[in-house]
């Protein structure tokens, strides 16, 4: 008997050795983050325009799958609006003046990998964001086009409790066709939403 | 007596397995192809993944990320040295640069120096335009690199440049020389390398290339004599 009770106690540790690995959870993760953010762009945005910074807002919401080790990937989506503008036009046949608005704004459609650290998370999205243009004079024309970026995101997060963690996050934009970088001092909030 | 002889076996495989994760978990037996952290000779690796380059706008015109498929092989030959192979296609553009690498470590930190010989292919056939394309050049590559490995990843960061001995293109038949003894390209490489899944090795990285004359962009017929811009991501799974 007292073999059997020695060989149980050996099995129970093992067990326990067993549950204790880094790499046999794995896990399925949605983090939101939302904040205002500040854009700097290298060409006036539009034809007279001589500051070169603007303020926004965003919101961006990424699924990440976290196989047990350090990096995760995932796809990343949101929605941002880098710039509105009002500003005034002239009129070529009588010189005056009439008031227009201009709005850009980037939805991100990005694979991200990351590397998490018990509570520091640093990552990449790589791929398009759809570019989308709106101006206002008198009538309004819309356009939109794909172009490519990247987005750098570092964040730490507090336990809220075992599935969910909320901290900074701070992330720079960058689009490189138009030459503009954003960065973004912001929340974010990340839901375990699957553990196996 | 037999029973003890049981309990015994148990303890020792329990120890046994003890012994098998610390050698798992010991990171100085785990080699990444980017970090220059002296391999044991006879150790090799072979690296199979993938990299998207975006081509400049000035000669793509568009914002277009070129696509390649890459095999590189690096093997300790000797104490500090390896010998490493690298091979990248899209079937119309292809490069070989085979090279000694010396490596060196202090501690976790690491550092290696190669020169690398190579060449670049391409060619296509485009009915309509012109029959057919092709280009060749031939390379001297050296690099530096510097690695640094935490408990469970290394980052690395090497500096290349490459000298091109000759290089031509043709278009149906004309011959042109293109650029020749002379520094093409200068390029930074960051990579993180680590553990994915239960027991493989990815490598993911970027790469910050100027370039008078990208090799990606030959059939774009680049006419714009200064450095250009060309970032790379790229991606490799240890085989």
């Amino acid at each position: 008997m007292k073999l059997f009770v020695i060989i149980f106690f050996i099995l129970m540790s093992e067990l326990i050795v067993a549950q204790i690995k880094p790499d046999s959870v794995y896990q399925v993760e949605i983090t939101a983050t939302a904040s205002s953010l500040i854009s700097f762009f290298d060409q006036g945005r539009y034809p007279g325009a001589t500051n070169t910074a603007s303020l926004g807002f965003g919101f961006f919401i990424r699924g990440m799958w976290h196989p047990g080790r350090l990096l995760s990937i995932g796809f990343m989506t949101g929605y941002t609006q880098i710039a509105t503008d009002e500003f005034s036009v002239s009129n070529l046949n009588n010189n005056e003046l009439t008031s227009a608005s201009a709005r850009l704004s980037a939805i991100p459609i990005q694979l991200v990998v990351s590397m998490q650290g018990k509570k520091f998370e640093f990552g990449l999205g790589m791929g398009p964001y759809m570019m989308l243009s709106t101006i206002d004079y008198g009538i309004t024309a819309q356009g939109q086009r794909l172009e490519l970026g990247l987005t750098f995101f570092g964040s730490y997060l507090f336990s809220l409790s075992n599935n969910i963690h909320l901290g900074p996050e701070l992330r720079v934009l960058y689009l490189s066709y138009r030459g503009i970088i954003s960065i973004m001092p912001s929340l974010s909030i990340r839901f375990e939403i699957l553990r196996y | 007596m037999f029973n003890y002889l049981i309990a015994l076996i148990i303890i020792s495989s329990s120890f046994l397995r003890a012994q098998e994760d610390i050698n798992i978990q010991d990171t100085t037996q785990t080699f990444y192809f980017y970090e220059p952290y002296p391999q044991i000779m006879g150790t090799s690796i072979l690296q199979l993944g993938g990299s998207f380059t975006l081509l400049p706008t000035s000669v793509a015109e568009n914002e277009f990320p070129t696509p390649a498929v890459d095999l590189q092989y690096k093997r300790g030959i000797f104490k500090n040295i390896s010998a490493i192979g690298s091979f990248s296609t899209n079937y119309f553009t292809n490069l070989l640069h085979i090279g000694i690498q010396w490596n060196l470590n202090e501690d976790k930190f690491s550092f290696g120096f190669a020169n690398h010989f190579g060449g670049f292919v391409g060619f296509i056939s485009m009915e309509g335009t012109y029959d057919s394309n092709s280009a060749y050049a031939i390379f001297y590559l050296p690099i530096l690199r510097f690695g640094y490995r935490l408990n469970d990843f290394s980052i690395s960061m090497s500096f290349a440049a490459s000298y091109i001995f000759k290089s031509t293109s043709r278009v149906s038949g004309l011959k042109a020389r293109g650029p020749g003894k002379t520094w093409n390209d200068i390029f930074c490489t960051i990579a993180v390398e680590q553990p994915f899944l239960k027991s493989t090795y990815l490598s993911i990285g970027l790469s910050l290339t100027y370039s008078r004359s990208p090799y990606q962009s030959w059939l774009l017929f680049n006419t714009i004599d200064e450095y250009l811009f060309v970032p790379e991501f790229f991606f490799g799974f240890q085989l």
